[in-house]
């Protein structure tokens, strides 16, 4: 049997250098606050801080289920995020290990001109998430059609994605098992 | 269990067998006559399906070759598989941009019983023909 890994940072230098391409895009080098929804131990930041150029000043507030020590709100990122102003944050990651939907549902609501960054991971053949799916108005009676679409995973969620509002998304896509995106999302 | 009444083989309950048959207990058996092309096929969806778990890669492999399949259900079937090895996977992959845009397309379910599958598969099969339009997941 094959054992898919789940790991906490897998593609690292893509999601570095994706994060890097997200900061240096904000404009001139100066302070910037990254709300980092899914932050786990904070490597990933920890990383690409030390990759960007000179006069970037990085503020990362990191939200994660398990107590991580000071600096990271420790619960439920949706609640959490939720009861923030994410309009005050210049960037949002939302580095998650399925369809970060509801998460991002919040952050096109309440900060439409943040850019986001995101992680997508499919499995195939998994079940569609029900919001992507009725959003798109593809609100199927039969439960058992949802993992039909999964073969059109990539076309609905960059169809879901325009429908939240976005127009861009820059990354780059895996398939190796699960079909694994890493993108930043911009209008 | 699923029986295949053509090939005498068990499709799915293999453990509730095996099970019944240390116990002694009888289990009730539902049957379907399949060609083993259509065994086959059965046999490498109903697993992943029914479970989400690992997939054994070798025994999908063997039993999708030479099977004759739509191209959608091959990309399906072949998307099961890890591309190369994972050596592969951890590279970093340039970045691209793509323009977002609206949904183009309509998805249709259709449920025929199999009893009118041969009048309704011709019109499935003209409708293919049309570049625009994936028939996903019909059987032949």
């Amino acid at each position: 049997m094959v054992a898919h890994k789940m790991l906490d940072n897998d593609h690292i230098s893509t999601k570095i250098a994706l994060r890097v391409l997200a900061i240096t895009r904000l404009g001139e080098p100066r302070t910037v606050r990254v709300l980092d929804a899914y932050h786990g131990h904070g490597k990933l930041w920890t990383s690409t801080i030390a990759e960007l150029p000179d006069g970037w000043d990085v503020k990362v507030l990191g939200i994660d289920k398990e107590n991580r020590g000071a600096g990271t709100l420790r619960g439920d990122n949706l609640r959490i995020m939720g009861s923030l102003k994410l309009s005050e944050f210049d960037l949002i990651d939302l580095d998650a290990y399925g369809w970060p939907c509801e998460q991002l549902r919040l952050c096109a609501t309440h900060a439409p001109k943040t850019p986001v960054l995101t992680t997508r991971i499919h499995l195939p053949i998994g079940p569609m998430p029900l919001p992507v799916v009725r959003d798109l108005g593809l609100d199927f009676v039969h439960i058992d059609a949802y993992p039909l679409l999964s073969n059109h995973a990539d076309l609905l969620w960059e169809a879901w994605l325009h429908h939240l509002g976005y127009t861009e998304a820059t990354g780059a896509r895996f398939q190796s098992g699960m079909a694994k995106r890493y993108e930043l999302l911009t209008r | 269990m699923l029986v295949n009444r053509t090939t005498g083989r068990i499709l799915d309950g293999h453990l509730r067998v095996d099970m019944a048959a240390q116990n002694g207990d009888v289990v009730p058996v539902d049957y379907v006559e399949l060609t083993e092309a259509e065994e086959r096929l059965v046999l490498a969806t109903f697993d992943p399906i029914g479970n989400m778990a690992g997939i054994d890669t070798d025994a999908l492999a063997e039993l999708t070759d030479g099977l004759n399949v739509g191209p959608d259900l091959a990309d399906l079937l072949g998307s099961l598989l890890p591309d190369g090895d994972d050596d592969d996977d951890e590279r970093a992959q340039p970045l691209r941009t793509i323009e977002l845009a609206p949904m183009d397309r309509v998805f249709v379910l259709i449920t025929v019983p199999l009893n009118d599958w041969a009048d309704v598969g011709p019109i499935l099969d003209q409708l293919a023909l049309n570049e625009n339009i994936t028939i996903q997941n019909s059987v032949k």
